[in-house]
């Protein structure tokens, strides 16, 4: 036992005795050998460490003997680990930190997209500003129409991007194709989207050069991803000068169903305002929608999605075909709309994520002009998969296939035609970072078109580059196809026709820092194969071109409580397509466009007050007296419009008032003419009614956060 | 035989009951810096001293949860958003790890809500509606765990006192519960002396607050 003691003794003292220190001494900087101070300096798993000086310097001395590891962190850095042998001797070391890759440090693909996200940091817009902006009446496209890249056509409905007529403009939500994504078009009198801003969490509207997942679209694609689980049970009603709707929402652990009703009817507000339409029944629609949500593991989500619309209306509009514009003509119009689609997501294996989607949807219109009956009924169906893969932290590749299989019948009185296509692509995308300061984005896309027996190959090139902690450079090619508008078709069914093609080149500069954004963007677009039409032929004998510069700056600091921002864009465009005898500027066409988006908050009064002013320069209009072809402009185009959102609470509920006036002074703008068809007179198109006058109430039931239902 | 395995027991008691006291000393050492923090510095050198401390002993709570309170601290003093962001978002990621090693802890359920709230702070536009419904839910549940914990009122309180009326905050049901705060506060005594303790003089000061709005 004394031994045992003696030798405990010993072993304590030579513990003492080597509890002589090392001493550690050195610096911590950037790769770039700036210093860096603050910096965790440490042998790991022991208390021995200390923090890097202002000038990025340490010392510390450890009892730790032997071969140890000397772990160096910071926030924002990748921690550092080296092997250190500690002697006694003292230690100097460099250590040299590599930034860690973060999404602010990190370039991304931008050129052509203007992106709204709650869930990433670095974009130009939260989905709320889409919702708020004065003007857009809670309508998607209305707000993406003060966004630089699109024109201000008053007269019709659609997103008329860069020289590019509405068909060359697509809407996706969730990946999938939406072939109606608007209220059927009425001649002369702009119809809304069918789908509320709610339902979606992110909004991407690209002007160009977008992924290789998306074609059909030559000029622009909208892509809107739905919401995920809400956050909670709750109850949505909204009452409104045109309307009301409702709805519920109820949620269980993973999984949520949502039910939403709606009607809309413009009768009593036409009463009191007077219209510049001749309006027999006003327009009126019923809608019914469910969304349904679960989560199906820790990462995967099942989403289904399920909404129908029933509207009608009639209007009489002067008939052209009577030289004095006397005669009218009356169209009555009903109009019923189902959507569908079904999506699921899953990491399949740690680096694959699998995304498959379809969609039906089915839209008939009952038309009678005059007289005359008239139904067009489109169907689409439409099934996506996609696979990724991610290497490394920041690149991914993607690859996937889509089938479309829209089936369009029209008939006018007993005669019917039958449009019916198979359309199927392929696609494979690679976003591949050289470094975390410069990535490529390469991607090829093959099309099929069975109506038009052909297949096309579209390659599509990006490249970003970040020049500085909030700014960066990029640039984008790409090639986008599209089959023929069906009309086009359907006539001359007998023709063989090509794939409609544009070409895209992008050049852009952005900067995004948390209160200030700039971006500006130029670009050249060039379009072949443009269906041409004589009166007994038509081929793809058309082309055009477009190019123009836009800029766009948002400032949320400079004015207190104030957030504004300023589009500008400038369009040089020119096409010889349809019926045009000469190569001209298109009647959407504007060459200069111009927003001023403002949005205050008063706190005190919980008061929002709006703006939006939009110019544009006078469009070109077709006049038959003048022989040189498209050459007459309207006059410039303005509207200033205003909103005011009061957000207070009615009982526990969460309320906002909002009211809000389009043109507010009542400006005669002219979006075109009419002519009759011998030329002799002419009517001048405008809005519908010199102001729009909308007020709402929208309470929220159950939206407190003040129970923890979702613990229990 | 018998007694020098006696002998050995007696050792590794006594090398841990060191370890124990070295662990405690460390703890409260690095309190005591934040306890009378002046700058912002102060704040770097304990978080960094707690995620040594944390290293070294990786089935304890109190140094993540300490290291993340610190990572906040520092984060409200930072001038840039995008910064202040990468503060919470790692003081997030700590008091989730925390709250992996001690569950149902009301201590770091506060943190977390209190996170949040900050995290809120920076955009309350956007942020508002998802987080706050988030971070209520968090507090309601420190409460839940552990009715006399003062700093769950404290922060119900504080972030009750920024939220508008129209989502059920503001001065009126603000002040009741920082008055019970600072109540709770003036009996509390933490089990041990480096268990949390944060909070009292700011309750106080932020009650002052309430009761001076409009």
């Amino acid at each position: 036992m004394k031994q045992f003691l003696t030798t405990f003794l010993f072993l304590m003292l030579i513990c003492l005795i080597t509890e002589a220190q090392t001493t550690i001494t050195g610096i911590v900087t950037d790769a770039k050998g700036n210093p860096i101070p603050g910096a965790n300096v440490f042998i790991k798993d022991t208390y021995d460490g200390t923090t890097s000086s202002g000038e990025g310097k340490f010392t510390f001395s450890t009892t730790e003997t032997g071969e140890q590891i000397l772990v160096v962190s910071f926030l924002g850095f990748e921690t550092n680990e080296q092997k250190l042998l500690l002697d006694k001797t003292e230690k100097n070391i460099k250590i040299k930190l590599k930034e860690a890759i973060s999404e602010l440090k990190t370039v991304t693909i931008a050129a052509g997209a203007f992106e709204a996200s709650d869930e990433k940091k670095m974009v130009m817009l939260r989905p709320l500003d889409i919702v708020t902006t004065a003007g857009a009446a809670g309508d998607i496209y209305g707000a993406i129409q003060t966004l630089p890249g699109t024109g201000v056509v008053g007269e019709k409905e659609g997103l008329y991007v860069r020289g590019g007529d509405a068909s060359e403009a697509k809407t996706f939500i969730d990946g999938l194709l939406v072939d109606n994504p608007y209220f059927t078009s009425v001649p002369d009198v702009p119809q809304r989207g069918r789908f509320s801003p709610f339902l979606f969490k992110g909004t991407s509207f690209s002007t160009g050069g977008y992924s290789a997942q998306y074609g059909q679209a030559m000029s622009s694609a909208l892509i809107l991803e739905s919401q995920d689980l809400p956050e909670k049970t709750m109850t949505n009603i909204g009452i409104m000068s045109v309307g009301a709707n409702g709805g519920h929402t109820k949620r269980w652990k993973n999984t949520s169903v949502g039910i939403f009703g709606g009607y809309t009817d413009l009768l009593p507000y036409f009463k009191l305002v007077k219209q510049n339409r001749d309006w027999g029944r006003a327009p009126r629609s019923e809608n019914a929608s469910a969304i349904f949500r679960h989560k199906t593991s820790k990462t995967g989500m099942l989403k289904g999605f399920i909404s129908a619309t029933w509207s009608d209306l009639n209007i009489s509009f002067p008939d052209t075909a009577d030289p004095l514009l006397v005669q009218r003509k009356k169209l009555t119009l009903n109009n019923s709309n189902l959507y569908s689609s079904l999506s699921y997501k899953e990491i399949i294996h740690k680096t694959w994520t699998l995304y498959t989607a379809a969609s039906f949807s089915i839209n008939k219109d009952n038309l009678h002009i005059n007289e005359l009956p008239l139904t067009n009924r489109n169907s689409l169906f439409e099934s996506r998969l996609t696979l990724s893969h991610t290497i490394g932290e920041l690149s991914v590749i993607r690859f996937g296939g889509e089938f479309q299989k829209p089936v369009s019948e029209n008939t006018v009185s007993v005669y019917t035609s039958k449009f019916d296509e198979t359309y199927s692509s392929v696609y494979a995308e690679g976003d591949i970072y050289i470094t975390p300061k410069l990535v490529s984005r390469i991607g090829f896309r093959g099309e099929n078109s069975a109506i038009l027996d052909r297949l096309n190959f579209a390659p599509r090139v990006s490249l970003a580059y970040k020049t500085g902690k909030f700014s960066q450079v990029s640039f984008a090619y790409g090639d986008f196809y599209q089959v023929p508008q069906k009309e086009y078709i359907l006539i001359y069914d007998t023709l063989d026709f090509k794939f409609e093609r544009a070409t895209h080149f992008i050049l852009n500069y952005q900067y995004i820092s948390d209160y200030r954004t700039f971006r500006i963007e130029s670009y050249y677009k060039s379009y072949k194969n443009l269906i041409r039409t004589t009166d007994v032929v038509a081929d793809n004998s058309g082309y055009g071109s477009a190019r123009g510069f836009e800029f766009f700056y948002r400032d949320k600091k400079t004015i207190s409580k104030t957030d504004f921002w300023l589009s500008y864009s400038f369009l040089d465009t020119k096409r010889l397509y349809r019926d045009f005898p000469v190569e001209a500027m298109p009647v959407f066409a504007a060459k200069h466009t111009a927003s001023l988006v403002f949005k205050y908050f008063i706190p005190k009064i919980s008061l929002a007050p709006g703006l939006t002013y939009v110019y544009s320069s006078g469009r070109p209009y077709f006049n038959p007296n003048n022989t040189q072809f498209l050459s007459d402009r309207t006059k410039d185009y303005h509207n200033l419009s205003i909103n005011f959102s009061y957000l207070t609470s009615i009982g526990k509920n969460f309320t906002v008032l909002v009211l809000s006036i389009n043109n507010v002074l009542g400006v005669e703008n002219v979006y075109s003419y009419n002519y009759s068809s011998d030329g002799s007179r002419r009517m001048a198109v405008g809005p519908t009614a010199p102001r729009f006058f909308f007020a709402g109430v929208f309470i929220n039931i159950g939206s407190q956060a003040d129970d923890s239902e979702k613990f229990n | 035989m018998k007694k020098s395995i006696i002998y050995f027991l007696i050792l590794l008691a006594s090398v841990s009951f060191a370890q124990d006291a070295k662990y405690m000393k460390a703890m409260e050492k690095n309190i005591a810096i934040i306890d009378s923090a002046k700058d912002v510095s102060y704040w770097q050198e304990a978080a960094n001293a707690f995620e040594r401390i944390g290293t070294a002993n990786s089935g304890e709570w109190l140094p993540l949860y300490y290291q993340a309170y610190c990572q906040v601290m520092i984060g409200m003093q930072e001038k840039e958003n995008s910064f202040k962001d990468e503060h919470f978002d790692k003081a997030k990621n700590l008091a989730d790890k925390a709250d992996a090693i001690s569950q149902d802890n009301s201590e770091i359920y506060v943190l977390k809500s209190f996170i949040m709230g900050m995290m809120i702070s920076i955009d309350p536009m956007n942020r508002g509606q998802k987080m706050g419904m988030e971070s209520s839910m968090l507090i309601e549940k420190a409460i839940e765990l552990n009715k006399e914990n003062p700093r769950a009122y404290f922060i119900k309180g504080t972030s009750l006192m920024y939220r508008p009326a129209q989502f059920g905050g503001g001065k009126e049901v603000a002040q009741p519960i920082l008055e019970s705060a600072v109540e709770k506060f003036s009996t509390f005594k933490p089990e041990s002396s480096i268990m949390p303790h944060w909070g009292a003089e700011r309750a106080k000061g932020m009650l002052e607050q309430c009761k001076r709005m409009e």
